[in-house]
């Protein structure tokens, strides 16, 4: 029997794979995935590694120590100077306070060494400043107080 | 010489390869966006300092996260600070250069932060890195 040309015709219509809508829905596809892709922030290192936490009158015995204090409301003090007192994140007065201190002990062939001291109510972002600046100053030798 | 001119069919749009392309892209950006959701459950925000590198090593770490509750995360699951030590401390015993990968909230208060730095210390691990992102745009 003789199948009708319209009929085959019909039939070669069905079985074509329809790639117009397989385009599209891959492209929503790879438009929805790009987005999610692009929110993912990359979580870096500070750059600072601790030997752990010490009390100061125990072990510490280094000549070159200096001291950042931060209280509860983010002021950073250094030599009874208080730094960056507009709250800045980079806090550049510090950062250049600490590049002179290290190019000091580097003169003199010492480590320097930051200890910082923060308050128990001090949020957390304050000390990760602090530790930017010692970071922007190339300071390595950073370590907290153990009591506040 | 007579010279064989190319037919005008040859210059059509190839689909094929086109689409191979568009499923390769997909499936990096399928691969891109899981890692996103591994990497921020739980959610918490991350502190910003622009001196902070990315890391090229991860080996030997251990993540412990604290929320800006006060809550502290080991592997997924909520962990006192006794439970802290003692994880690290079995950890330090396979893992020689054990690095403490410490994603604390920009919001907590330092105290916490403090204890568990306490902990880890008195489980002996020897290096603690603090979680950072460089910018705070997206």
């Amino acid at each position: 029997m003789k199948i009708p040309r319209v009929l085959e015709e019909a039939i070669e219509e069905v079985q074509d794979l329809q790639i117009a809508p397989l385009i599209d829905c891959v492209f929503q596809l790879l438009i929805y995935f790009m987005v999610a892709a692009s929110l993912h922030k990359t979580e870096a290192d500070l750059g600072i590694s601790l030997p752990g936490t010490i009390v100061q009158s125990q072990a510490l015995k280094m000549p070159d120590e200096q001291i950042v204090e931060i209280d509860a409301k983010g002021n950073v003090t250094l030599n009874g100077r208080t730094y960056d007192k507009n709250g800045s994140q980079d806090m550049p007065e510090l950062t250049a306070t600490l590049i002179r201190y290290r190019q000091a002990a580097e003169a003199a062939k010492t480590k320097a060494l930051i200890t910082i001291m923060a308050a128990d109510d001090t949020v957390h972002q304050r000390v990760v400043d602090v530790m930017n600046a010692c970071a922007a100053a190339q300071i390595k030798n950073v370590t907290f107080s153990a009591s506040n | 010489m007579k010279l064989k001119v190319p037919s005008m069919e040859d210059v059509g749009f190839q689909m094929a390869p086109m689409i191979d392309c568009v499923f390769q892209l997909m499936i990096f950006f399928m691969c891109a966006s899981h890692l996103h959701q591994t990497l921020d459950n739980p959610k918490i925000e991350i502190p910003v300092a622009a001196n902070a590198s990315i890391p090229e090593e991860l080996s030997d770490r251990r993540y412990i996260t604290i929320k800006d509750d006060g809550t502290i995360l080991l592997g997924g699951n909520t962990a006192t600070i006794p439970q802290v030590k003692t994880a690290i401390e079995q950890a330090a015993k396979t893992i020689p250069n054990l690095k403490i990968f410490l994603r604390a909230d920009k919001r907590l208060k330092h105290k916490k932060v403090r204890e568990v730095m306490q902990a880890c210390a008195d489980a002996g691990a020897s290096e603690i890195i603090f979680a950072a992102y460089q910018s705070e745009a997206r």
